[in-house]
């Protein structure tokens, strides 16, 4: 559900936002969890509601502080979650420069007068792009992960293999090394065939597999990292490798 | 699923040569291969490929994240070293984060940033704690409990 709030000080331009945002409520999933005129108000709201997905700011150089505030307000909430969207109403294009300083990655900057065209524009491509991230078929082919407020999408291919140490899961990619508190036997359910656990500490990527050698009971990556095999699971992983044209 | 840790991979001559970059110092203990220029252009060239490294006219950028760590670890307070079956692990108490690095004796070098010396404690066990091949955990040198009690010293000191 797209959970969205709305701080804009001109009723008429919140007026329009609202209209523009309930018929796309219509296609979509999707909430307007609250409006209002006040930053101060949005800043509270921001603190008790962590679920806020699009924050939309009107930056007005009156109340006084109205700007740096929504711009603190906006990296805070990217702070959070960098898979939220924060969008600025420039009222004065004197702010513009400021808005295009921070380092919060706007999903929109929309200038005065706020032509009704490209508001529906930029608001109907945050619905799709959430709605294209977050359908069922975008899991699919990825591990989702989440990293404080912030959810990481690894795509299975990259992962190279995964090792139990303890009660934590160490999830190895070229470039990462990820760990998380969970079990072999959990994930397993939650990998695609691609996966298979040659070891009661280890699952592999059998398509990263570069050779196995079953006479030392160890198979090596493409990157060259060495992994133990497990006599119960030398026939199995034979066979994946035979199905995948790896050879063994 | 929560992650409660992330450490970046970079093979060691990305790594030798991301310092270059920097001009940084090697951080100390960490066994890092020679550079030669061809190696280090081969490596920059992946690590552009990566995105940690940014093409900059006729120099490079490194990536913010990555030149934090690494500053962090090359000019640490202090470091606790030590040895296990398979690989090197290294402690950096740098200004603003502990980094922990992790030098197996063959494939991909690990770094973690860290946050707090609780957290590095439990991260400098769990990378000791390592099964080799045959599935054992080696005792580290120096032992683990003269390793803690000098990572407790030298936070004391600070």
């Amino acid at each position: 559900m797209l959970s969205v709030m709305i701080c804009e000080p001109n009723e008429r331009i919140r007026a329009m936002l609202l209209a523009q945002l309930e018929a796309l409520s219509e296609r979509f999933a999707l909430k307007i969890a609250a409006t209002t005129s006040s930053v101060d108000d949005m800043e509270r709201y921001l603190q008790a509601e962590t679920g806020i997905v699009l924050a939309i700011f009107g930056c007005t150089l009156r109340p006084k502080n109205n700007r740096e505030k929504c711009l603190q307000l906006g990296e805070a909430l990217m702070r959070r979650s960098r898979d939220s969207y924060t969008v600025y109403l420039i009222h004065d294009l004197d702010d513009l420069g400021a808005v295009l300083g921070v380092c919060s990655r706007p999903a929109g900057i929309l200038l005065t007068p706020f032509p009704q065209a490209q508001m529906e524009e930029c608001l109907t491509r945050i619905v799709l792009d959430y709605d294209a991230l977050n359908s069922e078929q975008a899991p699919q082919g990825t591990l989702l992960l989440n990293v404080g407020a912030t959810t990481h999408r690894i795509p299975f291919d990259q992962i190279r293999y995964i090792e139990a140490l303890d009660k934590k899961l160490n999830i190895y990619t070229r470039r990462q090394t990820i760990t998380v508190r969970a079990t072999l036997s959990t994930l397993l359910g939650d990998l695609p065939e691609q996966f298979y656990r040659c070891h009661r500490s280890y699952v592999v990527n059998v398509q990263r597999i570069r050779e196995t050698d079953f006479s030392a009971m160890e198979l090596t990556l493409e990157s060259g990292e060495r992994l133990p095999i497990s006599r119960s699971s030398r026939d199995g992983l034979r066979q994946q490798m035979t199905q995948r044209g790896n050879g063994a | 699923m929560n992650a409660e840790s992330i450490g970046y991979r970079y093979e060691p001559i990305e790594l030798a040569t991301l310092l270059a970059i920097l001009r940084l110092p090697n951080p100390p203990d960490a066994p890092l291969p020679e550079l030669t220029e061809a190696l280090a252009q081969n490596a920059a060239e992946e690590l552009i490929e990566a995105g940690i490294v940014l093409s900059a006219g006729e120099g490079y950028g490194v990536n913010r994240l990555n030149a934090l760590l690494l500053s962090n670890a090359a000019h640490c307070r202090y470091h606790v070293t030590a040895r296990a079956a398979d690989r090197t692990v290294v402690l950096w108490r740098g200004s603003a984060l502990f980094v922990l690095g992790e030098f197996p004796k063959s494939g991909a070098i690990t770094l973690t940033p860290i946050r707090d010396a609780a957290a590095a404690r439990r991260a400098l066990q769990d990378a000791l704690n390592h099964k080799d091949l045959s599935g054992h955990i080696v005792e580290p040198d120096p032992p683990m409990a003269t390793l803690l009690q000098t990572l407790a010293e030298r936070e004391g000191e600070l």
